[in-house]
């Protein structure tokens, strides 16, 4: 038996893709320059605006992946369909479509080489961009901080929505015959299989009560299909999508099996494509009336999507009846379609009359759906799920709710600890069991019950050898209040609290200078993971500090989490003397001069209204909490004796030029006390401290002045 | 040798052609003719690989041409209605010609583009229509392919370029033993160029022949009698067209000349006169025996 070589030259031509290539370069070239125009003018203007910033502060820039990457999304998005139509467009002339059959080149080396040619373009285009993008800010700012995986993963996906457009048009312009109606075709192979898939799986999730948008079936996902979701983002202005951008997952593989698999049937389509099929419209009637139907039957989702959810209500009349109006118009706009499809395409109002009567067989079709979704839905409400079968839940946003019921916990770090805690695979068999037992209970009983009005909902996953299914379980407050006690103790969970990001992934912004702030958020980090987890929840994910400890000043991280920016705070306080003690030491550097020469000027003549000091005098205590031994304020000043002033600021200034150190050792040495003075004068302000041993000069002058010198007129 | 077996093709409801059975030899020049619609361009494209036949077989060197490359590189097709890539000129036309025929002449292609006095550099779109078939046709020529496929070909050429283009096809056959078939609608269009004509009429092949094995096997009798007579005389002579005007007759006749010369001179006629005939009279007395109305035929033929 003969057996059948594999031959490249049936499958590729190169001087046929450089001549493809050549073809589109129009389009090509003006993406390329314009692209890499603003892939260097967007930084260089960022730049220019932060320039005198930048001076003063070292500015950082985080490099935002979805904002930098936004141009390349919209222009590729665009030339994709633009360079096909145009390499294509041979299809629509019957002179063109005869000239390039005529050719000796199989159709199949035809359309891979000239695929290729549109993807080498789009290759260039893509990448180009993204590198330019990266080179330019790293040209123009002196340190930038840039999420490199979630960049090449967004470049990525962008490259295989491109792969799913050519795809789907290279079936659109193999079925029909003319530019317009291969426009149509395509968008309606874009749109309508996933927005049938969509509306029919939100209305299962919307009307049951334990199905996520994950229930078993990643086809069933909203945004699996990328370059539907982003026109969604245009519909919707929903843009979930684009946070999945910056990660490969299954959206993505699922985005280029089905840009393989379009490709392959257009790739198909096109060598079996009857060369007399150019200038018509549709390269059958078959295909038409599928278009014709498909738009129908898209339209008629309005029909279910308002009266399925209607089923569940009890006055199912009254509330169809108060839909009548709507129900009519789309019964309208079905009719109106199909016979505007069929007339426009036969040029025949018979033959549009005709295609009327197909408008029952879709109301039909809608029927049998809302039947066989008021199934699913009973069957996944009364689903049971055996605990064997379970392989670990996600607790989601249960643990932030579990701290908003005990305190009021809404800190930023919270929230950064709460997107580690959501990502984390929880085993432990109690939480599991917990979870399904209140699962397997009765729970459209339960969620309708008042107790559940305010509730927490966390994942639990199972049967996860083929696919992952994920199901809903809603708890009460008394059960977010026990599992987050449970969860508190979990290995896993607690570690979600001592992972920092690191420092060269970060952008750090304290009040050192940006060359230590490396070394001072690692000083911070490595003292924070040595912190107990209850005094860590306490001090750094509470909305309000705790006044125990005296804090020195904050550091801002921002940071990438999934490829996404996220900031969050963290005090610099007593409990991290390493930290504070170098924040102390930096900012009395920094503003030692400026302070001297307030307090020699004050001293001189207080009487200044705008002037404002007050100091705490205080001590560390081993725990880190601070004990205010005295304190005082330009009021309590101004009651005292002119000369008792300016003797205390004189003191100040001594002491200050007295170049006293902090070290770790004397944040908690009960004979060294801390005076913190903060001062303000018109543009002039800062926080000096001073550590001050017990028979300091100053702190014995001022433990002697009496509680009420006689007040002076000034 | 291209072969058609049973050949059809259908467009939705209409069939372009209908059951046509042929065999064109390697070699020669083969003119096909027919009114519009008669099928012309949709046979040449069923030849071309271009259309998939929906009955019946075509085939060249035994071989399929659809998406066929490996016999396609040895077609060149000049199509009625011509077709250039966006902003082509006859240099990039030649470019991708060359990437897909491997035989492609570069020589040949810029020695014909100065025997057309044409501009290689400059853009196709600009020509005129003549010139665009002037271009298409040098490029179909500087394939060097076995077989060389025009349709309409000489439509809008002037006299002398319509000479010189038959001259240069006539050159190629000759040298190369290339196969050449030209549509036309006009038989006087090939009758000096073709070694063979099919006609074609409403998707059906009427007839086919070599030329000049037609135009020796038909000529045209005038005779007289000095006695009265009828066809009868003539007995199982093969003619059509019999009028007879006092003792004057004329006919046309299909046989050897040599043979019905010998018969009529056995009949002492006092005339005997025999006349050449042209093609388009050969086709009439044809279509004329194959019982096709010899008036809707010529209609159909614009000259």
């Amino acid at each position: 038996m003969d057996k059948k070589k594999f031959n490249i030259s049936n499958y590729f031509n190169g001087k046929l893709f450089i001549e493809a290539f050549k073809q589109v370069r129009v389009v090509g070239l003006t993406a390329f320059i314009c692209l890499n125009a603003l892939a260097i003018f967007l930084p260089v203007l960022n730049y220019m605006e932060m320039k005198e910033e930048m001076e003063h502060y070292a500015y950082q820039i985080l490099f935002e992946t979805t904002t930098i990457m936004l141009p390349l999304v919209a222009t590729i998005f665009i030339i994709t369909p633009i360079m096909y139509l145009m390499l294509f467009s041979f299809l629509t002339k019957r002179s063109g479509s005869d000239f390039y059959h005529s050719l000796p080149v199989k159709r199949t080396c035809m359309f891979v080489s000239f695929i290729i040619a549109i993807i080498s373009w789009l290759l260039i285009i893509t990448f180009s961009y993204t590198l330019l993008s990266i080179a330019s800010a790293n040209i123009c700012y002196s340190k930038f901080i840039i999420d490199y995986t979630a960049i090449t993963n967004y470049t990525i996906n962008i490259f295989i929505s491109c792969i799913a457009i050519l795809g789907i048009f290279s079936i659109g312009t193999a079925l029909t015959g003319t530019i317009t109606s291969n426009i149509i075709f395509s968008c309606g192979l874009l749109v309508f299989p996933r927005l049938i898939i969509n509306t029919l799986t939100n209305l299962l999730i919307n009307n049951s009560i334990t199905l996520t948008p994950n229930s078993g079936h990643f086809i069933f996902d909203n945004l699996i299909n990328i370059p539907y979701s982003f026109l969604t983002v245009l519909f919707e202005g929903s843009y979930n999508v684009v946070s999945r951008l910056v990660i490969i997952e299954k959206h993505s593989l699922y985005t280029l099996l089905l840009g393989i698999i379009y490709l392959i049937i257009g790739m198909k389509l096109f060598a079996s494509r009857p060369s007399e099929a150019s200038s018509k419209s549709f390269r059958n009637n078959k295909i038409f009336s599928v278009l014709r139907l498909g738009t129908g039957f898209v339209l008629s989702l309005l029909i279910i999507t308002t009266i399925y959810p209607l089923i569940y209500e009890e006055q199912f009349y009254d509330c169809i009846m108060d839909e009548k109006v709507p129900l009519l118009l789309v019964l309208l706009a079905i009719v109106l379609s199909m016979f505007a499809f069929e007339a426009a395409n036969k040029r025949s109002i018979k033959n549009g009359l005709k295609a009327i009567l197909f408008t029952p067989l879709i109301i039909l079709v809608d029927i049998a759906i809302m039947f066989c979704l008021h199934g699913i839905t009973k069957n996944y409400n009364n689903e049971i799920i055996d605990k064997k079968n379970v392989d670990y839940v996600y607790v989601g946003d249960l643990f932030s709710s579990y701290l908003n019921l005990t305190d009021e916990y809404s800190y930023d770090f919270t929230s950064y600890c709460n997107g580690n805690i959501a990502k984390t695979k929880i085993t432990d068999d109690y939480i599991i069991d917990y979870l399904l037992n209140i699962y397997n209970s009765d729970r459209v009983t339960n969620f309708n019950a008042p107790s559940y009005y305010t509730f927490c909902e966390v994942e639990i996953t199972f049967d996860s050898t083929i696919a992952d299914k994920t199901r809903y379980v809603y708890l009460t407050s008394n059960e977010i209040m026990h599992l987050g006690e449970k969860l508190i103790q979990n290995e896993d969970i607690i570690n979600c609290f001592y992972q920092f990001p690191d420092s060269d992934k970060s952008l750090i912004a304290c009040p050192t200078s940006p060359e230590n702030s490396a070394l001072f958020y690692n000083t911070l980090i490595s003292e924070l993971k040595n912190l107990p987890l209850d005094i860590l929840i306490e001090e750094y994910c509470s909305y309000e500090y705790s006044e125990n400890y005296d804090s020195s000043g904050y550091i801002i991280i921002s940071t990438f989490v999934n490829g996404y920016p996220e900031d969050f705070t963290l005090n610099v306080t007593s409990l991290t003397p390493k930290t504070y003690t170098m924040l102390i030491n930096y900012s009395n550097e920094e503003i030692k001069d400026t302070t001297i020469d307030f307090l020699d000027m004050t001293k001189e003549d207080f009487s200044i209204p705008s002037i404002n000091l007050y100091c705490d005098i205080y001590n560390v205590l081993p725990d880190g909490t601070s004990d205010i031994e005295y304190s005082y304020n330009i009021n309590d000043i101004y009651s005292q004796k002119k000369e008792t002033i300016s003797m205390v600021l004189s003191l100040m200034s001594d002491a200050i030029k007295n170049n006293y150190v902090f070290d770790e050792e004397n944040i908690h040495n009960d004979n060294i006390l801390i005076c913190k003075i903060y001062y303000s004068y018109l543009d002039t302000y800062g926080s000096y401290y001073i550590p001050l041993s017990v028979n300091s000069p100053l702190l014995e002058f001022i433990e002697n002045i009496p509680d009420s010198d006689e007040t002076e007129e000034y | 040798m291209i072969k058609t077996e049973g050949l059809t093709k259908v467009f939705d409801t209409y069939t372009a052609l209908d059951n046509v059975s042929c065999t064109i030899p390697n070699g020669c020049i083969c003119g096909i003719v027919g009114s519009n619609g008669a099928g012309k361009s949709t046979l040449l494209r069923l030849i071309t690989g271009i259309y998939k036949p929906d009955k019946g077989s075509v085939s060249i060197d035994d071989l399929v041409p659809f998406d066929n490359p490996d016999i396609k590189c040895n077609i060149a097709y000049v199509p009625d209605d011509l077709y250039f890539t966006p902003g082509a000129t006859i240099k990039k036309m030649s470019t991708l010609y060359k990437s897909v025929y491997k035989n492609f002449d570069d020589a040949r292609c810029k020695e014909l583009v100065e025997a057309f006095k044409l501009d290689m550099n400059r853009p196709i779109t600009t020509f005129s229509k003549g010139m665009k078939r002037q271009a298409a046709t040098l490029l179909a020529l500087s394939t060097k392919a076995e077989y060389l496929l025009f349709d309409e070909t000489f439509d809008g050429f002037d006299p002398i370029v319509r000479n010189y283009v038959k001259s240069i096809i006539c050159e190629d056959v000759m040298e190369r033993k290339s196969t050449a078939i030209i549509t036309s609608h006009s038989l006087r269009e090939l009758e000096d160029i073709c070694d063979k004509l099919a006609l074609l009429h409403k998707g059906g092949l009427i007839l086919q022949n070599d030329v000049e094995n037609l135009k020796t096997s038909h000529f045209k009798a005038q005779l007289a009698f000095t006695f009265d007579y009828d066809e009868s005389l003539f007995g199982d002579l093969e003619y059509k067209r019999f009028t007879k005007c006092g003792s004057v007759c004329s006919m046309i006749i299909k046989g050897n000349e040599e043979e019905t010369k010998n018969f009529f001179n056995k009949l002492n006629p006092v005339i005997c006169d025999i006349l050449p005939l042209t093609l388009e009279e050969i086709f009439a007395y044809e279509m004329e025996t194959l019982e096709y109305s010899f008036d809707i035929s010529l209609t159909g033929m614009e000259d």
